[in-house]
């Protein structure tokens, strides 16, 4: 009988081994994705999954380098900006789609064009079209960008947004078709697209012609199938059973608990993303708004722990936050006014400021319940009276100026740049700015205008000690991001939190 | 009978016109499809752009309106995700509920049955006991912790069947047990009290006497007429269950009309999301009105009262 039943848990664990073996052996990484990748196209969807997938299938001009976090020429040989408006760039001869035909400055003028066009309808075609004011090719190989004014993140632009399409790629039947790319994207990177079913599963192999000098030319693995599967748990299943080798976004909890099971690996890594709660120092949700008194916003600072926050909600990598932007973002600094939780010190300057007797909050907030919930705690427990209205989405009520507290982040697009994060939420003409800042508007606007990076530092580490200051933010937290890995997979999370999943390698 | 018929068709299509404009206010009320679609990190130009590019700057009762147009014009409109005919989406996410939902219904039948007529055999002993407590039980659990428990212990710990996807019928198995399971108590009720109102009757005493005795007597006399009011459950059982399932789809990852439902909502996908409705709520509807049929057949005091 012992004997039975040892053979019965000796097969039931080689049962659940033989799959992570099997995908080893057949050179296929089997990834999963908790929201739904609709199309192959990465110009036309922003989630992390799409980043993630462009990755894998599109050479950018640039590439941000996941060891020194600066661009690096990808599908461009190099760059030269003839004055500050003009970048010329110039293209590597040697890069191929993966219909086999080679890139040439017609295709990148046409990705260009279509992407800021109306008519493209790409997500993108705000963020470029900021400062993209024409593009040209000068020769096969060479395209000049005209901007609009000195543009000092353009290179991270160019990294992220500019994927690169064949010249006539969008065009069916002599019509601007944008979803003509959406099943089998014609791309130039490592990873070609196999097959898509939308929603479900999407199978990539090797690009037989990809160059091997390309600063993504680490790619080993042959095969990647990303399968999207929405529940967390049934993902961790998936891992511990071998089915699948590769999640991110894990909810600590549920990666701790796997990784303690041996049967699957917990790692944690950093992320870009911050949280925050932003402050109506304008009046512009109420005139008498009470947070147009720093004292008021100071005091809303010293009453929340971070600390407590990050260690018993958030865990994995996060830690408390103290600026306006990701520490470890050029042009950030935590060399600022910090408010430690010290609810005395809170009730003492609501005192001050004439509200000893708190006053009535609307705190709006769409993502992190748990973490809202402990925030509203921390703030009733210095006497202000906090409803928390916790939605899909803030960006309608947000934009539309009626919000005097809510929570956001931002991951900054991956890109370690303070420009990536403060102009959206500090120059005043965006509509999610609720700090009636014009000096720091100007500074802020004024340091992604100059390409001289020792200004760019001065000026943004001058608009964060200021914000710290005037306590227009409460800063929260910066965020985990953990991965659940098979035994016999290595992945190390570079630092700027975007996932490189070619970086996978076998052990 | 058909003038019985079309009032109840024309009732069920009023429900679900005006079940797809409570979900279109409700969408709209709750959410912003146009910063929904942008996603996070969306710039707020990007989601001005959409809001125009796609409408939804349009007062609402001139959405609402546009859509049932297009609708009485058998058109639904192009998913605003997907940028395919929301028709083509229900058409390709069908199958897998349809498989689901089919096999589930298999579930409850070959567990509910049995069952009920196991109770009802033996009434008020430790098998009817036993029966119901597993009946209770079945209806207390919910579907999302049923499902992870399935996973846990036959894909995981004992890995039998797959954890999730829909590739093939063995993944079927386990998300068929949990969706099939919640539907157990009702059917096996009902069977249960069928029966023993049946096993009453002069007829079965007559059967009785002429020797029929254990499941010969139940399969060939008493279970028919049981099992009439059990037929039109299950009927309203599959309707609802061909809404899609949206707990044991997620958790299975079976790519269904639950899941589309569920992405569509999330991202703010109006035609999709009001097109399920329509659908779900048609479907629901069309087999209430099925059994309603079933019964008024079965019953001709149902039809002619």
């Amino acid at each position: 009988m012992k004997l039975r039943w040892t053979l019965m848990a000796v097969a039931a664990t080689l049962a659940v081994a033989m799959p992570a073996q099997a995908q080893k052996a057949k050179d296929t990484l089997i990834a999963a994705f908790p929201r739904e990748v609709k199309t192959t196209d990465g110009l036309y969807s922003t989630i992390r999954e799409n980043d993630i997938l462009g990755l894998l299938v599109d050479d950018a001009l640039y590439y941000v380098d996941p060891e020194t976090q600066q661009p690096v020429p990808l599908a461009a040989q190099g760059h030269e900006f003839t004055d500050d408006k003009t970048l010329v760039v110039t293209l590597r001869p040697d890069v191929t789609f993966h219909d086999g035909s080679p890139l040439t400055a017609a295709d990148v003028v046409y990705s260009f064009r279509h992407i800021v066009s109306e008519a493209g309808e790409t997500r993108y075609a705000t963020r470029i079209g900021r400062w993209l004011e024409s593009i040209e090719a000068v020769d096969d190989t060479t395209v000049q960008f005209n901007m609009k004014h000195p543009y000092a993140m353009v290179l991270y632009d160019l990294s992220y947004y500019s994927k690169l399409r064949k010249l006539g790629a969008y065009e069916v039947d002599g019509v601007i078709t944008p979803n003509a790319q959406q099943n089998q994207v014609n791309g130039t990177g490592p990873y070609r697209v196999v097959d898509f079913q939308p929603g479900q599963r999407i199978e990539l192999a090797l690009h037989d012609g990809y160059r091997q000098d390309s600063p993504k030319a680490m790619a080993s693995i042959q095969n990647i199938v990303i399968r999207m599967i929405p529940d967390f748990s049934t993902q961790a299943a998936e891992v511990m059973s071998g089915g699948v080798q590769w999640t991110f976004n894990v909810p600590t909890d549920i990666a701790e608990n796997v990784g303690r099971t041996g049967r699957a690996q917990f790692v944690a890594g950093p992320s870009m993303r911050v949280g925050y709660i932003a402050l109506d120092a304008m009046g512009r949700s109420d005139p008498n708004a009470p947070t147009r008194d720093v004292r008021v916003r100071q005091a809303m600072n010293y009453a929340i722990n971070r600390e407590d926050i990050v260690s018993n909600i958030t865990g994995g990598t996060a830690r408390p936050l103290w600026t306006a932007c990701q520490p470890i973002q050029f042009g950030c600094t935590e060399d600022v006014r910090t408010y430690d939780y010290d609810p005395e010190k809170a009730k003492a300057l609501l005192a001050e400021a004439g509200y000893a007797e708190g006053f009535d909050l609307e705190y709006w907030a769409a993502r992190d319940r748990p973490i809202q919930e402990a925030i509203v705690n921390y703030w009733q427990a210095v006497g202000i009276n906090v409803s928390l209205r916790y939605v899909k989405s803030v960006s309608k009520p947000r934009n539309a100026g009626e919000l005097t507290a809510f929570y956001g982040s931002s991951g900054s697009f991956s890109i370690p740049d303070a420009g990536a994060i403060m102009p959206d939420r500090f120059i005043l003409d965006v509509a999610r700015v609720y700090t009636g800042d014009q000096e720091l508007s100007d500074l802020v606007a004024s340091a992604n205008a100059t390409y001289d990076a020792a200004v760019r530092e001065a000026r943004f580490h001058q608009a964060v000690k200021h914000i710290a200051e005037q306590a227009y933010w409460v800063p929260v937290q910066k965020y985990t991001q953990n991965f659940m890995l098979s035994n016999d997979l290595v992945y190390v999370q570079p630092e700027d939190g975007m996932p490189r999943l070619f970086m996978a390698k076998w052990k | 009978m058909l003038i019985y018929a079309l009032k109840r068709g024309a009732l069920a299509l009023l429900v679900a016109f005006t079940i797809s404009l409570v979900a279109f206010l409700l969408l709209n009320f709750a959410t912003d499809p146009a910063s929904l679609m942008a996603g996070d990190e969306a710039d707020i130009a990007d989601v001005e752009l959409i809001r125009k590019q796609f409408g939804f700057d349009r007062p609402l009762y001139v959405q609402y309106f546009s859509w049932l147009g297009s609708v009485f014009q058998g058109d639904f409109g192009d998913s605003l995700y997907w940028r395919s005919p929301v028709v083509d989406l229900v058409v390709r996410h069908f199958p897998v509920t349809l498989a689901l939902a089919g096999s589930s219904i298999l579930v409850t039948i070959l567990v509910a049955i049995p069952l009920g007529a196991a109770a009802a055999l033996n009434p008020n002993t430790l098998i009817d006991r036993i029966a119901l407590s597993l009946a209770v039980a079945a209806q207390a659990v919910p579907n999302f912790w049923l499902g992870v428990m399935a996973i846990m212990l036959l894909a995981v710990t004992f890995p039998i069947f797959p954890v999730s996807g829909a590739e093939t019928w063995w993944h079927f198995v386990l998300p068929a047990f949990v969706l099939g399971l919640s539907s157990v108590p009702s059917v096996m009720r009902l069977t249960r009290t069928g029966l023993l109102e049946v096993m009453a009757s002069d007829y079965i005493r007559t059967a009785r006497a002429k020797g029929y005795r254990g499941l010969g007597l139940l399969r060939r006399h008493a279970m028919r007429n049981a099992l009439l009011p059990v037929v039109s459950i299950l009927a309203v059982q599959l309707g609802e269950k061909l809404g899609g399932s949206l707990v044991t789809e997620s958790v299975f990852a079976i790519n269904g009309l639950g899941r589309l439902a569920i992405e569509s909502i999330i991202g703010g996908d109006v035609p999709t999301v009001q097109m399920l409705v329509f659908i779900f709520a048609l479907t629901f509807v069309l087999f209430t009105f099925l059994a309603d049929l079933l019964n008024a057949w079965l019953d001709p005091r149902i039809r002619l009262g």
